[in-house]
């Protein structure tokens, strides 16, 4: 029998996130005839779930982790596959008072241990009572949960045929706690952002209110995992407040075929559709022809492009290579935000398109301030606007030592409002590290103010990007120190642009070896093992000791060492072959 | 049914305008450190595996694969669910 998709209306009355809570907001989307419609790597429709099944569900799988013996509070942790159990189990633990887990998926060429590794830590830093995964990665989690005292790994498909408690469910209260939402910072020392009912619909309803606007009849199509904020906030949670139905593809789907996300939105006519600037490089590098032949992107109102910074040139790429596809460049939609802040924190204007100023990059890099490149300039640099902040949010911009600095002059952003959060689970330390006692949010970033809105310009904490994931210096060192001929303090990581723009990783490694295959080897060694944790390669440049320059404190520091090797580096020589080991 | 070889040999099709000249490709082969295979060469290779043998990679499976040969046995694997 053919699947029957969701329909992009209901005959509802159209509510816009004013509702209390996460439950309340499944109770009323239950009541139309929206919903999630889950896709194959091919685009083919699996399974289409209507939300009064999602809520049916949802409810079901309440009673039955009562029945586990569950208490209110309880953190239970999810492997987050774009699938619909996933989404059930996120309500259901809505419905029942207890705080969803959302753990991720990473899962590269030999990367089994990391993988396990990186799970086990975010089970330790959660202390979950229970822990689920689809059948096919039960095996990861069964190892990353062996030895916890108390923690049983259980199937999603166990779980929903387990009896169901003889007791009525107590939805999670707008006071309480909605979800933890570990941030993609550093994998060995993740940390859990704490955000309740109030905070995620004061975003939400920012979200959809001023952010997209969104009218009856919107259709979203997402690739999004459900363990990022973007995923999880904007393409489940977004959808279910404005009573509006999904076409999800998987990321790892994504991945391989992204074309396949436009074909979603060009045949279900798709209008809000949201990713990082590598998704719209991705799709651009991966159509051919025919693909654009096949195409008709004019539904597409919102194309939101967010989590990194953004930059002009592969936008522009892609709306050229699909102006025969009635792609509208207007629908571009850049907008800023992070975890703590629950998702968004500002949006350009809808219909707007990519709007970006040129500034005098001197200026911008020597004095901290954003002028309007004249025509004398010696290097300009194009910032995109990320537009105004949500209401009832305020963002200043302060410098170094904490004072609030006018418009066009950069330093760091901070953010206050209902949206952020209360801190990181069990973690006060690193919690008044980044939140002030007045409410106001350090956000790592850094930018300048117009009267147009938030400019982004780069990140203040030391981050590594590379195609939308967030790699912490301090992770990639780690991997270094692990091996025996490195000591502890030897290894720098730091990120470079190279010639063509792209952000490549490094790791300055100071070492005594002369020998050349053992120094090749160490540098295998390193990369290997960086790879199976990051999927990424990273250039290893071996150094004599007391190379690394350090702080007056006696720390590395990672910006000198960066400066010290781009002196060294020659991108055609040896290092950028090394980069590629293999290609000639 | 192809059989082990068969498909070893269709990889190195795939695999060898990756490898360094000079450099002989066999089960051995350590994908990311001979071939330098990081997470784009990745998805070209499994684009190319999935349409020429018509099957589906599972990510949780390639956790495990480290060598030429290992990927080898995974297809020769997925090919026999079919």
């Amino acid at each position: 029998m053919d699947i029957v998709s969701n329909p992009s209306n209901h005959d509802l009355p159209h509510r816009l996130a004013d509702f209390a809570t996460l439950s309340e907001a499944l109770d009323y989307a239950a009541t139309g005839a929206t919903g999630f419609d889950f896709y194959d790597s091919k685009g083919r429709l699996k399974e289409a779930m209507p939300y009064s099944e999602l809520r049916r569900r949802a409810r079901s799988v309440a009673r039955k982790l009562l029945g586990a013996g569950l208490s209110r509070g309880d953190r239970i942790a999810a492997v987050a596959e774009t699938d619909p159990e996933f989404a059930v189990l996120f309500f259901a633990c809505q419905y029942a008072g207890l705080v969803p887990v959302a753990l991720p998926i990473s899962l590269n060429l030999g990367g089994h241990a990391a993988y396990v590794e990186q799970l086990r830590r975010l089970l330790v830093g959660s202390r979950p009572a229970l822990a689920l995964a689809p059948t096919e990665l039960m095996p990861f989690l069964e190892e990353a949960a062996e030895g916890l005292p108390g923690l049983a790994p259980r199937s999603f498909g166990d779980l929903e045929a387990s009896p169901e408690a003889d007791v009525e469910p107590r939805a999670t209260e707008p006071e309480e706690v909605a979800y933890l939402q570990f941030t993609s910072g550093s994998t060995r020392f993740p940390r859990g952002v704490v955000i309740t009912e109030s905070m995620v619909m004061s975003n939400l309803r920012g979200i959809v209110r001023q952010g997209l606007a969104v009218r009856r009849g919107d259709r979203c199509v997402s690739w999004l995992p459900f363990y990022h904020d973007m995923g999880l906030v904007g393409c489940l949670l977004g959808p279910v407040v404005s009573q509006l139905t999904v076409d999800y593809l998987r990321t790892r789907d994504f991945a391989v075929r992204p074309v396949q996300w436009l074909k979603l939105i060009s045949r279900n006519r798709g209008t809000i559709a949201f990713g990082p600037p590598i998704a719209y490089q991705l799709c651009d590098q991966r159509l051919r022809a025919d693909d654009i032949a096949e195409l008709d992107l004019s539904s597409w109102r919102i194309a939101g492009v967010g989590a990194e910074m953004i930059r002009l040139a592969p936008l522009e790429r892609f709306a050229n290579s699909l102006k025969s596809a009635r792609f509208d460049p207007r629908a571009f939609l850049p907008c800023y935000g992070l975890a703590e802040s629950s998702l968004a924190v500002a949006f350009s204007p809808v219909d707007g398109g990519v709007l970006a100023e040129r500034v005098d990059a001197d200026a911008l890099s020597d004095e901290g301030v954003a002028v309007p490149a004249g025509p004398d300039a010696r290097e300009v640099r194009e910032v995109v606007n990320c537009g105004q902040v949500l209401p009832e949010h305020e963002v200043v911009i302060r410098d170094e030592a904490g004072a609030s600095l006018g418009y066009r002059r950069t330093g760091r952003v901070m953010v206050r409002g209902p949206s952020v959060m209360s801190g990181y689970f069990d973690d006060p330390e690193s919690t008044k590290e980044v939140l002030a006692e007045d409410g106001w949010l350090e956000t790592g970033d850094l930018g300048y103010l117009t009267e147009e809105g938030l400019f982004v310009t780069g990140r203040s904490k030391d981050l590594i990007i590379i195609n939308g994931r967030n790699i912490w210096p301090q992770d990639l060192e780690y991997l270094a120190e692990q091996q025996q001929q490195v000591r502890i303090g030897d290894a720098s990581a730091f990120g470079v642009s190279d010639p063509d723009g792209m952000e490549n990783a490094v790791l300055v490694v100071q070492c005594r070896i002369s020998e050349v295959a053992e120094r090749a080897q160490l540098v295998s060694q390193i990369q290997s093992s960086i790879y199976a944790s990051f999927g990424v390669h990273c250039l290893v440049d071996l150094v004599p000791p007391r190379t690394l320059p350090k702080t007056s404190s006696g720390k590395l520091s990672r910006d000198a060492a960066r400066r010290g090797f781009l002196e060294r580096v020659v991108w055609d020589e040896p290092l950028a072959v090394a980069k590629v080991a293999g290609k000639a | 049914m192809a059989s082990y070889d068969d498909i070893l040999e269709r990889l190195f099709v795939h695999l060898r305008p990756l490898a360094r000249p000079g450099v002989e490709l066999d089960g051995d082969t350590d994908l990311v450190r001979t071939l330098g295979l990081d997470s784009t060469t990745l998805v070209d290779i499994i684009l190319d595996v999935e349409d020429e043998f018509d099957v589906s990679v599972p990510l949780n499976a390639l956790s495990d694969v480290q060598t030429a040969g290992e990927l080898a046995t995974l297809i020769r694997g997925l090919t026999e669910e079919q």
